[in-house]
């Protein structure tokens, strides 16, 4: 545990602490307006990482990710309009705490949780990563391929009802990363003879385009906001009521574990860890009927849960090199832009840096907390900007972003076809997550594939004949099928106990 | 729900929902997958001539296993929209994605867009930030005649101090400059 300081001064220089105070802001600002979420945030922020050092661009854009969802529980609580997705479980106990006078009591709940949630998954990410690390070191292609592949297929297997969708968009994901130059044979790939295209496709045009225009496109479209239902005494977070939300501490600690988990599972991500901790504290609250009526208790698991994600989705990311979701994807991006691949020798290679993430990330929690609790007002009255303006800004400088990154007008036309197909994707519905997944994850899949079939020959039979491989295999088996035995499982218990008719027909659904 | 997506607020429906994702409904989702998956296969039968060859042999080394596993997979997450599309008879009004008809804001400001790298290109940046604000702001219906050119002003200021002046990134000098200049 001594690397933990090696990292301490490097997380505390000036250029960090600059960077992760604006990421956090801007992670705040994107959290706090609906309709927009970290991932805007991040993707804007990307083109400007070039010019920095890795620890200060990963803390830049940590600050965005971990400051989104600080920010998405304000609109949740004063207005019923969850800033991002997760934060709709807040609004189930925040809103109702509003419409009775009591935002404040809500808002303090949602805050320590956050930052509750946040410090529990930081701490659990210290542990658990080097445990994890040191299992993953014994990790050869064929571990790295099955781990990698059957992380991208649990991220297809999370969107359970749009399964053929998430392939069809991995598909096209990896199909995506393999166009231009293939780097150990130097073959140009799908470069329809245009010279342009033999550099590859910019996965920051590509990102920067599906969800930076895509998503603000979509912005337009949505006019989601009742701003003149906003309710607060006052200009910052009434402290007083601190006190009383940390009666909720194992409930916030309970909360902050299960998120942690649950982010560091591929997929599932930040809804489903609130949805999972908020239904956990309310079976195990001593008044369970208070939930849903407006208990700040609520308020406390909904974001202790989804601020832990982040920590958690870290956790595969520095010890496999796997992201769990879209985030972490453009978090991986960041890693190999910047020549430093993630994987269990990190932790050896560059302790460092993890040092800094760490150092970072608890930086980022306690900035989010502070810089929202004394510019709570503020912050809450961003939501009154026209989505027209933000959705045309956010487009102007997604484009200059990716203009400035290469000087190249075809870098500007693949975000612009990117942007459009984002825009029908998420105006669809789809799990565009997948897409991003893939797009991402084809070089390290390609690179472990060639690897792995040489090593056994041509034949992937190699993958069966090795313990580990067969146990990540056998892992993701479980966690795709759990889910779907248990609604099996619990359908069929229905069936007995409905009272038959005798014929032996189930009775229909 | 994605966590980058887009969010419906919690008590009332937001006026533009997405079509119930895997619900069956509307055949615009299967018709899209069906387009996704027919490129797919295009792609499929013709990566043999769009793939340099000339590498190394056996074939698992080569360039051209992994586009075609990819586009493999994406055929097949295609096939059961596609067999779908095939026997459903689809009524017309199912062929549309939502109910709120044509984005015309969307579509004006992404035409608007399109031309804003090739402004950087001709006006140079901070004169391409203005018009491009200004011209997207017209197009997605925010037609304010003080508001919308001091909003334009303010970002191409911003843009400026963000760009030139605080991350010192060099942009080509505008081609209006050259222009001039003969």
């Amino acid at each position: 545990m001594e690397f933990l300081f090696d990292g301490f001064a490097a997380a505390f220089a000036f250029d960090n602490i600059v960077a992760l105070v604006i990421g956090t802001v801007v992670g705040l600002v994107v959290g706090v307006l609906p309709g927009l979420g970290p991932m805007v945030g991040m993707v804007v922020l990307l083109p400007f990482t070039f010019s920095l050092e890795a620890s200060v661009a990963l803390s830049l854009l940590l600050g965005v990710f971990c400051g989104g969802y600080f920010g998405g529980a304000v609109p949740a609580i004063l207005l019923r309009t969850p800033g991002v997705p997760s934060s709709i479980v807040t609004s189930f106990d925040g809103f109702p705490l509003t419409e009775r006078g009591e935002a404040q009591t809500a808002l303090s709940a949602a805050l320590v949780g956050s930052l509750g949630g946040g410090l529990i998954s930081i701490v659990i990410l210290v542990l658990l990563a080097p445990l994890l690390s040191g299992i993953a070191a014994s990790f050869g292609p064929p571990e790295y391929l099955a781990a990698a592949v059957l992380g991208a297929l649990l991220v297809v297997v999370a969107f359970r009802n749009q399964l053929g969708r998430g392939l069809l968009l991995l598909g096209i994901g990896l199909w995506l990363s393999t166009v231009g130059i293939d780097g150990p044979t130097l073959s140009p790939r799908y470069t329809f003879g245009f010279w342009d295209m033999q550099n590859g496709l910019d996965l920051v045009a590509l990102v920067l385009g599906l969800f930076g225009i895509g998503q603000s496109l979509l912005l337009l479209e949505q006019g989601i906001l009742k701003t003149d239902r906003l309710k607060l005494s006052r200009n910052s977070l009434d402290f007083s009521k601190i006190a009383g939300t940390l009666r909720y501490w194992k409930t916030l600690l309970r909360s902050g574990v299960i998120g942690t988990f649950i982010g560091l599972l591929p997929g599932p991500g930040s809804v489903l860890a609130s949805f999972v901790a908020y239904d956990v504290a309310k079976r195990r609250s001593r008044k369970p009927e208070l939930f849903g009526t407006g208990t700040p208790e609520g308020c406390v698991a909904a974001e202790a849960a989804n601020n832990a994600v982040p920590a958690g989705a870290l956790i595969p990311l520095l010890t496999l090199g796997i992201p769990g979701e879209a985030l972490s994807a453009v978090l991986l991006g960041v890693f190999t832009l910047n020549g430093i691949y993630p994987g269990p020798l990190l932790l050896v290679k560059e302790p460092a840096l993890i040092s800094t993430l760490y150092w970072s990330m608890l930086l980022i929690n306690l900035v989010a907390f502070a810089v929202l609790a004394v510019w709570l007002r503020p912050f809450a009255m961003i939501v009154k900007v026209p989505p027209v303006v933000l959705a045309v800004c956010v487009i102007a400088v997604s484009l200059i972003g990716i203009y400035a990154v290469n000087t190249r007008l075809f870098d500007c036309g693949v975000a612009l076809a990117a942007g459009l197909f984002g825009y029908l994707l998420l105006r669809l519905n789809w799990p565009v997550v997948s897409l991003v997944m893939g797009i991402v994850m084809g070089p390290i899949i390609e690179d472990r594939l060639r690897q792995t079939l040489s090593l056994g020959e041509g034949s992937l039979w190699i993958l069966f004949e090795r313990p580990l491989t067969l146990a990540i295999m056998a892992v993701a088996l479980l966690i795709a099928t759990t889910p779907w035995l248990r609604a099996r499982l619990a359908g069929s218990r229905r069936a007995d106990r409905q009272p038959g008719d005798g014929s032996g027909t189930p009775p229909v659904r | 729900m994605s966590d980058s997506g887009a969010v419906p607020p919690a008590a009332e429906p937001p006026p533009m929902p997405a079509l119930a994702a895997g619900s069956g409904a509307g055949a615009a989702h299967d018709l899209v997958a069906a387009l996704l998956g027919l490129a797919a296969l295009a792609l499929l039968a013709a990566s043999p001539w769009l793939v340099d060859q000339s590498g190394p042999d056996p074939f698992y080394k080569g360039p051209l296993i992994f586009p075609l596993i990819a586009l493999a997979l994406a055929a097949a997450g295609a096939a059961p929209a596609g067999w779908r599309l095939l026997r459903r008879a689809t009524a017309p009004g199912d062929w549309q994605v939502d109910g709120r008809g044509f984005p015309r804001a969307a579509a004006g400001l992404f035409a608007v867009m399109c031309a804003f790298p090739v402004l950087i290109l001709a006006l140079g940046l901070q004169v391409a930030v203005f018009l491009a604000l200004l011209g997207g702001l017209w197009a997605a219906g925010w037609r304010r005649p003080l508001a919308a050119p001091a909003v334009a002003l303010v970002l191409a200021l911003l843009v400026h101090l963000a760009f030139r002046t605080f991350l010192d990134i060099w942009f080509p000098t505008p081609l209006l400059g050259d222009w001039l200049r003969l």
